[in-house]
């Protein structure tokens, strides 16, 4: 492997310009779009994963909750995508960088807590003493409390960066291991690469779950706040 | 000059484009940009915020560590 480690998480650059924008912009072009009524499969396919997808995350809102609908999808989708994009081998990963995860966490999450405060300042306010705590432990409470407010878009956007990040270094280290074991030990090699292939199945499911989870607690956040 | 660039034809291709956007973009998306959305402008004036404060915390420590340069570490 004549690469190092960190050459995956380099953003990319074409002959000395920022291509990290283009790189980021690519992934919504590989979905198809039809003004036709009636499809063909790829499309139906398409629609009923959307469908389900929408179904999922928007049961549960109210109609205020509701007008967030085309937020929420295009974020769960536009995730996926850009995480399974990277598990292409030379590909890079706009998530795998704190950067653009704080981009997507912070306004979304200072969207619902700026509606919370606008629409329902009191309930809002009140969220941050559970309920049935003791009157002793009522300041520090609501000091963890805050706390855990103003974390939660730290946490959104780190959970990401790191899921993301660890399991391509995972994969990038068994897979130089299992090359550089090759000439030595074929029996260890083949283990190793039996380990890689379950890796990449682990990392395939791993880059749909972190999608739904950063979708999932938006929307939770919404709900709070909604 | 040949068609196509000349400065009329690159600003009617601009305005071609400004058409475009507003037609496919801008009339769809405008009741979710002016009115579902307006939190989600205060979150990115907030995030805009912040990295404006750190791209200047980071120019402001370049400049100085560049100014005074250090001694030798032992």
């Amino acid at each position: 492997m004549n690469e190092s480690l960190f050459t995956p998480f380099i953003t990319p650059t074409v002959l000395g310009l920022p291509a990290a924008v283009l790189v980021i912009l690519f992934p919504p072009l590989l979905i198809p779009t039809s003004k036709h009524f009636i499809n063909n499969r790829l499309i139906i396919i398409q629609q009923w994963l959307i469908r389900l997808i929408l179904k999922q995350m928007m049961t549960t809102h109210n109609a205020k909750g509701r007008t967030w609908s085309l937020m929420l999808t295009s974020l769960i989708i536009f995730i996926a995508s850009t995480n399974l994009l990277g598990l292409l081998p030379y590909s890079f990963t706009p998530t795998t960088q704190l950067s653009m995860n704080l981009a997507m966490a912070i306004p979304l999450w200072a969207s619902t807590v700026a509606m919370g405060l606008r629409f329902k300042a009191k309930i809002t306010l009140t969220h941050l003493l559970p309920q049935g705590t003791p009157t002793p432990l009522i300041p520090m409470l609501i000091i963890i409390e805050t706390v855990s407010l103003f974390i939660q878009p730290l946490a959104l956007a780190v959970r990401l960066t790191a899921n993301i990040t660890a399991g391509h270094l995972l994969m990038h280290l068994i897979g130089s291991s299992a090359l550089a074991m090759l000439a030595i030990n074929l029996p260890l090699t083949l283990i190793t690469l039996t380990i890689l292939t379950l890796l990449t199945i682990l990392e395939t499911a791993i880059a749909l779950i972190q999608a739904y989870v950063f979708t999932l607690l938006v929307s939770l956040y919404l709900h709070d706040n909604s | 000059m040949t068609l196509g660039t000349r400065r009329s034809d690159i600003s009617h291709f601009q305005c071609q484009m400004l058409q475009s956007i507003i037609k496919n973009i801008w009339i769809p998306m405008k009741p979710y940009y002016t009115q579902v959305y307006q939190e989600i402008w205060i979150g990115m004036g907030l995030m805009g915020f912040i990295v404006y404060k750190i791209r200047a915390a980071d120019k402001r420590s370049k400049a100085l560590k560049a100014s005074a340069p250090a001694p030798g570490h032992h």
